[in-house]
């Protein structure tokens, strides 16, 4: 399996201001994430709101600089190479939008907007462009005379469709999707994520999804990777992760998805408090004053991902707790 | 494709409806507005009787009746028919007045916003897309013009360029800059956060077709109310600069020119000062429901579906 994107210690700090005649302060917001994600795979990204998975997402898609680390793509260094190699990049990794409502240019047709990647990256003839467009429409499960519509007239759903038709115009080799599905009503989700399943199989793309819900995580990822405060805290393969959760945190999560099975209900894990202020991290494990399981060597010493049972975790108690 | 193939809503093979031209849809969007139409309606005959003026106007615009100079309009006592609108202070014919001066006071009120409008659209985005050294740059000169006094700055100007018509219509250009700036600046930096821009940038947009294609119609309707608003403005402030000795020479009949010089006679006639007053008014007046009408044509979500 080849891999099409690799990150190692990507980073990506804020200097924030704090007022007048005040330091600087440093907003860690992601803090050395490290993977590898192979061709035709999804890599899910789960995490509790302001963990760094957005961040993640907009440096991944080279929105963002990311501060330090490497971000190969294709066996060429985006994060520190050049304005023109990070031109080319462009085509190759895209995105889809959490919001639906506001990805979408409300001036522009549908036709257009779709048609606009390739106006941008080839040098097909208007012509081309239409029948291109046309086709991902049909793909997408759009209707020919929507073409001419405007973003407006369309559904939640249509427009989340529209918006993974126009991720997929350049056929890129990669789609960081920031929480696709959570502004849409449950029936859609459904219907959204098979549609990004069959494009996966069709035409072999490698997936990032950002999520916070576990549930469709499960439904889609081949490999998950659990972030704390900027920080990956368990990697593994879903059924492995899913299996047995080695952190505590992932095991809080997990622990915290509704069933409706009597049988599949688990002791739940409280966690109690919120996540800490990235500006003021806790020294040590980054979720020690959390931690049910926290000893004193947690709050002096910062765990590395290691390898236990299949998978990598974060957690200097690993083995003891489970 | 995969098993899961059904959930995905199969392509309808339905006929593929035709679809107007877009300047079709644009009078369509246009045309919904009841007053627009009217707006332009009026606009269109002022623009032909300026155009045709020669031939429109019954008198010259120069020429002095000395034996009928204060005559009041033809349906009021005394009035005659031969001066429909009555005549001024020196007996000239305020109809032919009107109508010569429409061509002056159409062209001040159109170069004039033509050429604060581009500017300052393109300033105005250029200080949204670079807020570090560029953008701050153009918002502190746009402050600096605004502390002065709309009129001061622009005697100023015309005192440096010397009086004339194309220096009153950059004095009023240069005077109204900073608004269209300013405006630009604010709707555009509300824009560029959204997700769409973002989108535009992953498909590899430069900042040119993100400032034009994709910012800047998501930044008109305010645009467009503002500039038909200063098209007023600018007849009057040209009628300000004339009155001055600053801007458009007597005889030269200008609609502001106009009604600055007839102040002296509101109390006895009342024609005189009342017949370019309302011209001003219902031109104003057309210009800012056609500005509404262009505005809604230009938005999607008032347009009928499709």
């Amino acid at each position: 399996m080849s891999t099409v994107l690799s990150a190692r210690e990507l980073t990506r700090h804020y200097t924030v201001s704090q007022g007048f005649l005040k330091p600087q302060a440093v907003v860690k917001a992601l803090n050395g994430i490290s993977f590898d994600l192979s061709a035709g795979k999804t890599l899910a990204v789960v995490g509790e709101s302001g963990c760094g998975k957005s961040t993640l997402a907009r440096a991944l898609t080279l929105i963002e600089e990311p501060t330090a680390g490497a971000l190969v793509l294709d066996g060429v260094d985006v994060a520190s190479g050049s304005k023109s190699d990070i031109k080319a990049m462009r085509s190759k990794v895209q995105m889809v939008f959490q919001n639906p409502y506001a990805s979408l240019n409300p001036r522009q047709k549908i036709g257009a907007q779709l048609s606009e990647p390739l106006l941008i990256n080839t040098n097909m003839t208007a012509a081309e462009r239409e029948a291109r467009v046309k086709e991902m429409m049909s793909i997408v499960g759009l209707r020919p005379e929507h073409y001419y519509r405007y973003p407006h007239m369309f559904s939640g759903g249509q427009r989340q469709r529209i918006a993974i038709a126009r991720a997929m115009m350049l056929k890129p080799k990669i789609v960081v999707a920031d929480e696709p599905t959570s502004a849409l009503d449950v029936s859609i989700q459904a219907q959204v994520l098979n549609l990004f399943m069959d494009l996966q199989q069709e035409l072999g793309t490698a997936y990032v999804f950002v999520s916070h819900n576990l549930s469709v995580v499960e439904h889609v990822a081949d490999d998950v990777m659990v972030m704390y405060l900027g920080r990956a805290v368990e990697v593994g393969s879903k059924q492995a992760l899913y299996a047995t959760p080695l952190h505590p945190y992932t095991k809080a999560l997990l622990s915290a998805t509704p069933s409706i099975h009597p049988e599949d209900r688990k002791i739940k894990i409280k966690i109690h408090g919120e996540l800490p202020s990235p500006l003021n991290p806790p020294s040590g494990c980054a979720f020690h004053k959390r931690c049910p399981f926290a000893e004193t060597r947690c709050s002096a010493e910062e765990p590395l991902l290691r390898e236990v049972g299949g998978h990598q975790v974060a957690c200097h108690r690993a083995e003891e707790i489970n | 494709m995969s098993q899961n193939n059904s959930t995905i809503l199969p392509a309808a093979d339905e006929p593929v409806q035709h679809y107007p031209s877009p300047l079709r849809e644009f009078w369509q969007g246009f045309a919904f507005n009841k007053g627009a139409v009217a707006g332009l309606a009026f606009m269109v005959v002022v623009f032909l009787a300026a155009i045709f003026a020669p031939w429109v106007a019954p008198y010259s615009p120069i020429e002095q009746f000395r034996d009928h100079l204060l005559t009041p309009p033809a349906w009021s006592e005394g009035g005659s028919m031969a001066y429909l609108f009555g005549t001024d202070e020196l007996g000239r014919d305020i109809l032919s007045r009107l109508v010569h001066g429409a061509r002056m006071s159409l062209f001040i009120g159109v170069v004039s916003v033509l050429a604060s409008l581009v500017p300052g659209v393109i300033l105005g985005l250029v200080a949204a897309f670079s807020p570090k050294v560029l953008g701050p740059a153009i918002m502190r000169l746009m402050d600096v013009m605004m502390a002065l006094p709309a009129l001061l700055l622009a005697v100023a100007i015309v005192a440096i360029l010397g009086p004339g018509l194309i220096n009153t219509i950059i004095a009023i250009a240069v005077v109204a800059l900073p608004g269209y700036v300013r405006l630009t600046r604010a709707s555009a930096l509300t824009e560029l956060n959204r997700d769409y821009v973002t989108a535009s940038r992953v498909a590899g947009a430069g900042k040119l077709r993100l400032m034009f294609v994709t910012v800047l119609p998501n930044c008109m309707a305010p645009l467009i109310v503002h500039a038909t608003m200063s098209f007023s403005s600018a007849i009057l402030e040209a009628a300000a600069l004339g009155f001055l000795g600053l801007g458009v020479q007597p005889p030269t009949p200008e609609w502001g020119t106009m009604l600055a010089s007839a102040r002296d006679y509101i109390e006895r006639a009342w024609w005189v000062v009342t017949m370019p007053g309302l011209t001003i008014l219902f031109s104003v007046l057309a210009i800012n429901l056609m500005g509404d009408g262009l505005r809604d044509a230009l938005d999607p979500k008032l347009k009928r579906a499709a």
